[in-house]
């Protein structure tokens, strides 16, 4: 698919804050770079960016803003084209046993274990395996878990925030796709099915009904030996086709954040944060005529 | 008709043809079209474009001529077509590109990062003829310097688009795109009809939701205005268009006045407070208290009104720099530096005078270069090096000689291509392309522009002074579209 | 609406009427001359020129009367800004100011009158057959009246329209009946030069069927009633003054203006009076008075509607309001803030 994102993001601060350093990581991730048609970061108050790779080869970019200003807007505009990895069909057959021969393995440690917001304790455990049951392919067992956090969760915006731990969303059962997306991930690791974070977007179509379009989107990739990562969306209890559109990928929401910064100024500065995000879809290639 | 059986590409880069005569494929439906009409028939319709454009009074005035004619910009029928991959790829250039201009004017007039780790020399900014060092330090809004773009992109041998000139002061032409629109949309109904063309129409619109985005803030329903010299101006058509397709006032300087840094209209029923001026006066005449005492096309106090924040200005003052012929080498640079990304779109490779192996270069190469004056535009002050006299290029030699930082050369495009309709069958004749870009809330770029036409056989030169036309352009939505096809 | 742009119309109109006017008033007294075959030339000329308020400008140019050389300064010579030519250009130039704001139909109509008086054709009508030069003029006049009227909005530029339109015509119809009644009532220039005044008079404000619609004999005081105080005739003062009245009336009022509401006021004034007035009323006066206080109380409206929508536009006082932004906003010293972190946008 062709898609369009735009992504805006506006601090406003109560005071003039000073020394404003920040990450954002808002580039589309892609394969082949062809694939990313355009992409542009315009940040207000206008500064120069630069760019590097972070530990999970994500593109990260950054930016200072040494002197007082009370309002940060940061913008990102990208066309890319998507694929699905699902184009011929779900990717079973694979069994748990494989990965022991995965070449893989030594780069899979850290979606192995927890991670800042992900926790892996026994209670997780425990709730994988009533979800699993017994299956023993690999991909029908991450969609097991999926189909259960679907099932078992409610959608709820404003229940949880950004920073919310994963234990939080077990106990209470709501919350929204970064919460859910953390869920799944405990309950994948703790069968030894590596998994990750995602951030991205979601294209909803003119008439969707998918949820998690309206901001950024979080949803998981779950590794096959020998075949690479899939991705799965517990919110929508879907498979991340291509009308998701991958940005960054970590052990959770700490790693793939799509901005993280620090400033200086007094608790509390921050007056207001807008998020504005929006995916449509440029028709396809190939020029018809009736 | 059989008006392309002679038509030769003598080994350019044709817009049309590829190989000679293959018809390339997004111009497939329009050769077929023209093919079927007599020559006669064809050469009707472009008389009645011509006419209507008379009528229309879509004119302009040839400067350096006592009599200050008025002319028609003179318009050939058949458009050029940019399909749809050729145009994303022109206008991600072409955003990246005004983005990177816009930082590198907010760097200068602040901090001037970009002087300090010695990307653009401090020689190459301040002595731009339009640098305007009294406005250092002044907050503009939204941080947006440069709001309407008009970027001059040419196409060389193999067809790879180029920019050659960026036009960030009052860049004009946009309205000859619409009202070429038009003419097509009379003389070829059926053939619009059938093509997936995207609407250049909403222009007027865009550019007032660009122009309302600049207004102060706290202001709900911003009072807009376009400032113009006057009637006499060679562009007024241009400026009473746009403000015609804004729906906003047109305004000469002396119906502006400011009181306590506020810019109010004089209107019948008393003082109206302005709040953005989309103004088509150079910075030079903007404000006498400021810049050049004797003008008398500006607004005595307008500055220090837009430096105060009550009123905003589009284009900012002392964009000039940026469009300026030698900070033009430093472009690409600029990209680099600020957006940390390559440019898309290269730039013509540049010897700027005021480098002393590039001076050294251009003296011995008089012949194979194209040198430019660096405040004139418009194709003024120019040498084509190989049609050049020995004379001429004595004369040039001698002015590099005595102001190396007014003058650049390039080397000489073999520019695209297009057929144009030449009495009773078509020919080959080199073309650029004007497309304009909105800086506001978001950055827009008007599907295709002005393409322009050197309709003198063999010449490269494409101004409207200098014996230029110009053509519809067209750019494709890929598919079949509602909005492009009837039903 | 721009202030210039009123400003533009209003003169746009003015000089538009101001050449149509002297286009008929060279036309009735070029047929009269002929009627009148060997009158003397000084003092059959010599009050149209004071008529149109141009002696001066003339005795500066030539240096006596002849039928040739006062049609000539009236209708082409480069040095009368008021000739018929040059009424045209600036009523041309002033529409070329404001051509956006016209409609094509307007426009043109302006600019083919222009380019037909400035062309090679209209010199060669002049010369040859300047009956049908001033007939032109006329006609051009009237599509432009017309084509204003069918085509533009009716909006303040209209009522700007308006009143340099009726100003003018007020003006200049008194001006014709004061030149008229200043010939020697007891010693005629000719026996039969008086009726025949009198029936040019009537042709130079194309009234003469108006006039016999409603009179059976040309009776002076019969013509000056009807030039003067007819309501239908649409050259009468009172008809015109009650047009500019009406078009003042309907003008939106600068606010906080000190002159706001006089040239409505002034009008108003004018039209009461002359509303209520006799013929007999005003002879007693006399006429020539009469007329100048007339022309006089229309000049101060025309100047001050100059000054309120135009001059002292400006005049309005500018509210203080708030500083619209503040720019800088001073930042708490380092040692007093701490290092925050961004707050971090939840992914839904």
């Amino acid at each position: 698919m062709n898609l369009r994102v735009y992504h805006r993001t506006r601090y406003v601060y109560r005071t003039a804050v000073t020394d404003s350093h920040n990450e954002v990581r808002l580039r589309p991730a892609t394969e082949d770079p062809r694939r990313l048609h355009f992409f542009l970061l315009k940040v207000h108050p206008p500064k120069r960016l630069r760019h590097r790779r972070d530990d999970f080869f994500n593109y990260v970019q950054w930016f200072d803003i040494p002197e007082p200003h009370t309002e940060l807007i940061i913008e990102a505009t990208s066309h890319v084209v998507t694929t699905s990895p699902y184009t011929e069909g779900r990717p079973l057959g694979c069994n748990f046993w494989q990965y022991k021969e995965d070449e893989a393995s030594d780069m899979l440690h850290p979606f192995l274990s927890g991670s800042e917001y992900v926790s892996i304790e026994n209670d997780v455990w425990r709730l994988a395996i009533d979800a699993r049951e017994d299956r023993q392919d690999v991909f029908e067992s991450a969609e097991a878990i999926m189909n259960f956090i679907h099932s078992g969760w409610s959608y709820t915006p404003h229940a949880t925030h950004a920073q919310t731990h994963m234990n939080e969303v077990l106990a209470d059962r709501r919350g929204v796709c970064q919460d859910f997306a953390h869920v799944m991930l405990g309950m994948c690791r703790t069968q030894g099915i590596p998994a990750r974070y995602v951030s991205g977007y979601l294209y909803n179509g003119p008439m969707g009904h998918l949820r998690g379009a309206m901001a950024s989107h979080a949803w998981c990739e779950v590794w096959l030996p020998g075949r690479g990562w899939y991705g799965l969306d517990p919110t929508n209890n879907t498979l991340a086709d291509e009308r998701y559109v991958k940005i960054a990928t970590g052990r959770d929401y700490a790693d793939a954040a799509p901005i993280r910064g620090s400033f200086s100024g007094p608790h509390g500065a921050t007056s207001v944060l807008e998020v504005k995000v929006e995916v449509e879809e440029m028709k396809a290639s190939a020029i018809k005529r009736p | 008709m059989h008006a392309f059986e002679q038509y030769q590409t003598d080994g350019f880069f044709d817009e049309v043809f590829r190989d000679g005569h293959a018809v390339r494929q997004h111009y497939d439906g329009l050769i077929k079209s023209v093919s079927a009409l007599s020559a006669r028939d064809y050469a009707l319709r472009q008389q009645a474009a011509d006419a209507a454009f008379l009528k229309q009074g879509v004119t302009f005035t040839v400067y350096g001529d006592d009599k200050g004619t008025e002319r028609i910009f003179p318009f050939d029928l058949m458009p050029r077509i940019i399909p749809r991959d050729e145009w994303e790829h022109v206008e991600a250039g072409l955003i990246q590109r005004i983005t990177a201009l816009n930082l590198f004017l907010n760097d200068v007039y602040h901090g001037q990062q970009i002087i300090q780790d010695g990307i653009v020399p401090r020689e190459i900014v301040e002595s731009a003829s339009h640098y305007r060092k009294e406005f250092r330090g002044v907050n503009v809004p939204h941080h947006i310097y440069i709001h309407v773009c008009g970027t001059d992109l040419v196409r060389d041998d193999k067809g790879t688009y180029f920019v050659l000139e960026d036009n960030g002061r009052c860049p004009s032409g946009a309205s000859y795109v619409l009202e070429n629109r038009q003419a097509m949309k009379r003389a070829f109904p059926h053939l619009l009809e059938r093509l997936p063309v995207r609407p250049v129409d909403d222009y007027g619109d865009r550019l007032r939701a660009t122009l309302a985005h600049l207004a102060p803030a706290g202001v709900i329903d911003p009072v807009i205005v376009v400032l113009t010299p006057g009637v006499y101006n060679s562009a007024y058509f241009e400026h009473a268009y746009l403000a015609r397709q804004m729906g906003v006032p047109i305004v000469e300087g002396r119906d502006l006045i400011v009181r306590g840094d506020r810019v109010f209209m004089r209107t019948t029923g008393g003082l109206v407070q302005v709040h953005v001026i989309y103004r088509r006066i150079d910075d030079d005449f903007l404000d006498p208290l400021v810049f050049r005492k004797d003008s008398l096309l500006g607004v005595p106090g307008l500055v220090r009104a837009y430096t105060a924040g009550h009123v905003a200005l589009a284009n900012s003052i002392g964009t000039g720099v940026a469009d300026d012929k030698a900070t033009y080498a430093y472009v690409p640079a600029m990209i680099r530096y600020y957006l940390d990304q390559e440019p898309i779109l290269p730039n013509v490779p540049t010897y700027l005078g005021s480098e002393e192996q590039d001076r050294k270069y251009i003296v011995e190469n008089l012949d194979k270069l194209v040198v430019k004056a660096v405040n004139e535009s418009g194709g003024y002050g120019m040498l084509m090096g190989p049609s050049s006299t020995k004379e001429q290029r004595d004369d040039f030699k001698k002015r590099v000689l005595a102001n190396p930082r007014n003058y650049i050369a390039q080397p000489v495009l073999s520019l695209s291509r297009h057929p144009v309709f030449v009495e009773d069958h078509f020919e080959g004749r080199h073309i650029d392309l004007r497309p304009y870009i909105l800086y506001g809330d978001k950055v827009q770029v008007l599907p295709g522009g002005l393409t322009r036409v050197a309709l003198k056989k063999g010449s490269l030169v494409v101004n409207s002074s200098q014996g230029g036309g110009s053509k519809d352009t067209w750019v494709l939505w890929d598919d079949t579209n509602e909005l492009a096809l009837p039903t | 609406m721009l202030s210039r742009v009123a400003d533009s119309i209003y003169w746009m109109a003015r000089y538009m009427e101001r050449a149509e006017n002297l286009a008929r008033l060279l036309m009735a007294n070029q047929s009269l001359m002929l009627d009148l075959g060997s009158a003397d030339d000084g003092a059959f000329w010599q009050p149209i020129l004071m008529t149109t308020g141009d002696e001066a400008g003339f005795r500066a140019v030539f240096p006596d009367i002849s039928a040739h050389r006062v049609q000539e300064y009236l209708t082409s010579h480069p040095g009368n800004n008021n000739s018929v030519i040059n009424c045209i250009r600036t009523a041309r130039e002033n529409a070329r100011m404001v051509r956006d704001q016209l409609t094509d139909e307007v426009w043109r109509a302006v600019n083919d009158l222009y380019l037909f008086v400035t062309g090679p054709k209209g010199e060669a009508m002049r010369n040859e057959s300047p009956t049908d030069f001033y007939e032109t003029i006329m006609q051009g006049s009237g599509l432009f009246q017309g084509t204003y009227r069918a085509t533009m909005m009716r909006d303040e530029g209209w009522q700007f329209f308006q009143i340099g339109t009726y100003l003018e015509r007020a003006d200049k119809t008194s001006r014709l009946v004061d030149a008229c009644s200043s010939v020697p009532l007891v010693v005629p220039p000719h026996p039969d030069a008086r009726p025949l005044r009198w029936q040019a008079l009537l042709r130079s404000c194309s009234a003469q069927h108006g006039y016999r619609e409603n009179n059976s004999t040309l009776d002076p005081t019969a013509v000056l009633d009807f030039l003067f105080l007819s309501e239908q005739f649409v050259r009468s003062v009172r008809f015109c003054v009650r047009e500019v009245s009406n078009a003042l009336k309907a003008l939106p009022v600068p606010p906080h203006s000190p002159v706001a509401r006089q040239p409505a006021r002034m009008c108003t004034k004018l039209f009461n009076d002359v509303d209520f007035a006799t013929i007999e009323e005003i002879l007693e006066v006399g006429i020539h008075e009469y007329i100048d206080s007339l022309q006089a109380r229309l000049n101060a409206i025309g100047e001050a509607l100059f000054e309120t929508h135009v001059l002292y536009a400006d005049l309005t006082p500018v509210e203080d309001t708030a500083p619209a932004i503040t720019r800088t906003v001073a930042p708490l010293g380092a040692w007093h803030s701490d290092q925050e972190i961004q707050i971090q946008q939840q992914q839904q």
